[in-house]
């Protein structure tokens, strides 16, 4: 079962902290999950580079959700795992989902491995988990904090 | 071998899935507790096993944390022991049943130290799946085990003529999943590469 924000920053050494809500930086992260989408997309870069800038829209996406929740990831080890964890508790993501975006954060965390080879069909397929993931933390902040991204935009 | 003719040849249910958890992954301690709870069993059941084992040499107790821990014997004459427990091991069942899920996924084994018998409790599982399947599709059918096994899962993912390709030419990760010890999941390892890697 997926950890809520509150539960995860309850572990110990977790790398979130509490911080009132930023609807600037929350907005800035959702146009920056959207170009890294974006650069995902481009079948002009390497695979790996592609599958790179698709887990980063995940968790800038991710970071986002945190910022509007009134969390903040911290540096330390761990904190894409705990931002994803939380923001995809947030939005109600299902176990199922959560496993695939979560096996690009594994590959992310592999990608150094000998022999790692990534493929233009694997970047296909990061950009194929990702879109979705992305049109949900969307509609999620439209429906919870349109108060929020009005604000952030405004700016 | 089905598992009712194996606990009828070990003696007893119980026996047969405590010997089982113990002789499935030679590396790895338990606590009473522990390894009633890895057997489904009785925890009465297991002290006493413990005890007979210990003195028959059967089992290892070591003291570790202040805490007795309960480690299959290394006597390498029990090797085929462990290889026989080894192929229907919690483990094992909860591998193949996620894998059982993916489409292409034709050849897996479980390599590294939990093959090789030296894995802790919390050990990461490293497996090598060959057929058509994403390692990206892999790994995430794979994290519902990992949660079960409470232990992160790991799968590498190649084609079975790529693997092929690298066995032939050498190269180290290859030779050594192929020639070192594996635990069978699904497939026949030695059949789709083994015997027909030089074509």
């Amino acid at each position: 079962m997926l950890r809520s924000f509150k539960q995860l920053a309850a572990e110990p050494d977790a790398p979130l902290r509490a911080q009132p809500a930023n609807a600037r930086d929350a907005v800035a992260w959702l146009r920056q999950a959207q170009v890294k989408l974006e650069d995902a997309r481009q079948t002009v870069v390497s695979p790996g580079t592609r599958m790179d800038a698709a887990w980063d829209a995940v968790l800038l996406s991710s970071l986002a959700v945190a910022c509007a929740e009134g969390w903040r990831a911290t540096s330390d080890r761990g904190h894409h795992a705990v931002a994803f964890e939380g923001a995809a508790r947030a939005v109600s993501l299902s176990q199922a989902r959560f496993d695939a975006l979560d096996a690009l954060r594994d590959w992310r965390n592999r990608k150094y491995r000998a022999g790692l080879v990534s493929t233009v069909d694997e970047a296909a397929e990061a950009v194929t988990l990702v879109e979705p993931y992305l049109a949900e933390v969307a509609a999620w902040f439209a429906a919870a904090h349109s108060a929020l991204l009005k604000q952030g935009m405004a700016r | 071998m089905n598992e009712s003719a194996l606990e009828e040849l070990f003696g007893g249910v119980a026996r047969f899935r405590a010997l089982r958890s113990l002789f499935a992954e030679p590396g790895r301690g338990f606590g009473q507790r522990e390894l009633a709870a890895e057997a489904d069993i009785d925890p009465g059941n297991v002290a006493r096993l413990l005890k007979r084992w210990t003195a028959t040499g059967l089992v290892q107790r070591r003291q570790q944390d202040g805490l007795p821990r309960y480690y299959a014997s290394a006597d390498p004459g029990l090797a085929a022991l462990a290889t026989l427990m080894q192929q229907d091991s919690l483990l094992v069942r909860t591998l193949r049943e996620a894998l059982s899920s993916v489409v292409g996924a034709k050849v897996a084994v479980v390599f590294g130290s939990v093959a090789r018998g030296q894995a802790g409790a919390g050990s990461d599982v490293d497996v090598l799946v060959l057929g058509s399947a994403s390692e990206l599709k892999l790994n995430a059918a794979l994290k519902p085990a990992g949660r079960k096994l409470e232990r992160p899962v790991h799968a590498t993912a190649f084609t079975i003529d790529d693997f092929k390709s690298q066995l032939r030419s050498g190269e180290g990760f290859a030779q050594g999943v192929a020639y070192g010890p594996r635990m069978p999941l699904i497939g026949d390892f030695d059949a789709e590469i083994l015997q027909t890697a030089g074509r």
